[in-house]
């Protein structure tokens, strides 16, 4: 029986997969009795398979695999109690430094270096605060994987 | 913190135990690893991927069989740091790569399965992946087709090419 192996060359994977209906099943195997060409890809083909199932990858680690885990709905509760306390400290202390340094700054006594001095430290750490705040909302802007789409 | 997504998942999900977070992690980490190649982007992709799922209800909603449906999640992030990846950063993961057994030196340890890894990590990402989904992942046509969003009646044709291709390069192998 003459073969024409491009005809059935694709019939061939179908075959190694099981994925042929009945017809075409016998379809290749008759084909595969008489054409040593397709016997011999389809036996290729098949060592080739046989070695992909077997081939070994990276897994992950279990700090990766712990990371991936993590909820991130608890997460994010986690940071709004966060942000909630540290907002309720400025707040609170930002206050009390209010009315100690307008105190102060009214009173006529005060040396004039306190009076440039203490502002001046106060603005310092508002200035370092805010500077750290951009810093985390330009990084978290820049994740390049917050856009994957699903 | 660290509270596991696990235990977000409705009671009775897990029948399947292919399904469970951690069987779909190391499905889903190993076809990121076989698109991507470096083992960091791979576990970023898993990571995304899951906490988008899991966050946003769909592995509650899905029915039925999870796994080729979260490849397919895994696929899409894969890809798309592909397309974010810069040349110099694909060169370095191209450099990664050559830095394995040249295929003299793994033919001399009879290693067949890491040559082959190293021609399939040099084809076409198309045509690794379809390789790859059938063959490492043992998915069948209609999942393949699904994952890759393509017709079910071409997932064969396709296949086949691919593995000739790869029969091409491993010919003085085999």
């Amino acid at each position: 029986m003459k073969c024409n192996c491009e005809d059935i060359e694709t019939l061939l994977s179908g075959y190694l997969d099981g994925e042929l209906t009945q017809g075409d099943r016998q379809r290749v195997e008759v084909i595969m009795e008489d054409c040593e060409d397709c016997a011999k890809t389809f036996e290729e083909m098949k060592k080739l398979r046989g070695e992909i199932g077997g081939i070994e990858y990276e897994h992950m680690t279990e700090a990766e695999r712990l990371k991936a885990a993590k909820d991130p709905v608890a997460e994010t509760g986690a940071s709004l109690g966060q942000i909630l306390v540290i907002g309720g400290f400025i707040l609170f202390y930002g206050s009390c430094i209010y009315l100690a340094l307008k105190e102060m700054l009214a009173n006529p006594d005060t040396p004039i270096l306190i009076k440039i001095g203490l502002p001046a430290i106060f603005l310092g750490f508002g200035v370092l605060l805010t500077s750290v705040v951009i810093d985390r909302i330009k990084a978290s802007k820049t994740d390049p994987y917050k856009d994957v789409e699903i | 913190m660290g509270i596991a997504l696990r235990d977000k998942m409705n009671a009775g999900q897990g029948e399947n135990a292919q399904d469970d977070i951690e069987s779909l992690s190391d499905h889903g980490f190993a076809l990121a690893i076989q698109l991507l190649g470096r083992h960091e982007d791979a576990a970023d992709v898993v990571q995304d991927s899951l906490r988008k799922l899991v966050h946003s209800g769909q592995y509650n909603a899905r029915r039925g069989p999870k796994r080729a449906w979260f490849l397919k999640v895994i696929r899409n992030g894969a890809l798309d740091v592909l397309r974010k990846r810069k040349p110099e950063e694909e060169a370095a993961v191209a450099q990664l790569k050559d830095d394995d057994l040249s295929p003299a030196e793994a033919v001399e340890q009879n290693e067949l399965k890491h040559i082959i890894r190293q021609q399939l990590g040099t084809m076409d990402v198309a045509q690794r992946e379809i390789i790859l989904l059938r063959d490492f992942h043992d998915l069948t046509y209609a999942e393949i087709a699904e994952v890759m969003e393509i017709r079910a009646g071409t997932v064969m044709s396709r296949l086949h090419r691919a593995r000739q291709e790869l029969r091409q390069r491993m010919r003085r192998y085999l």
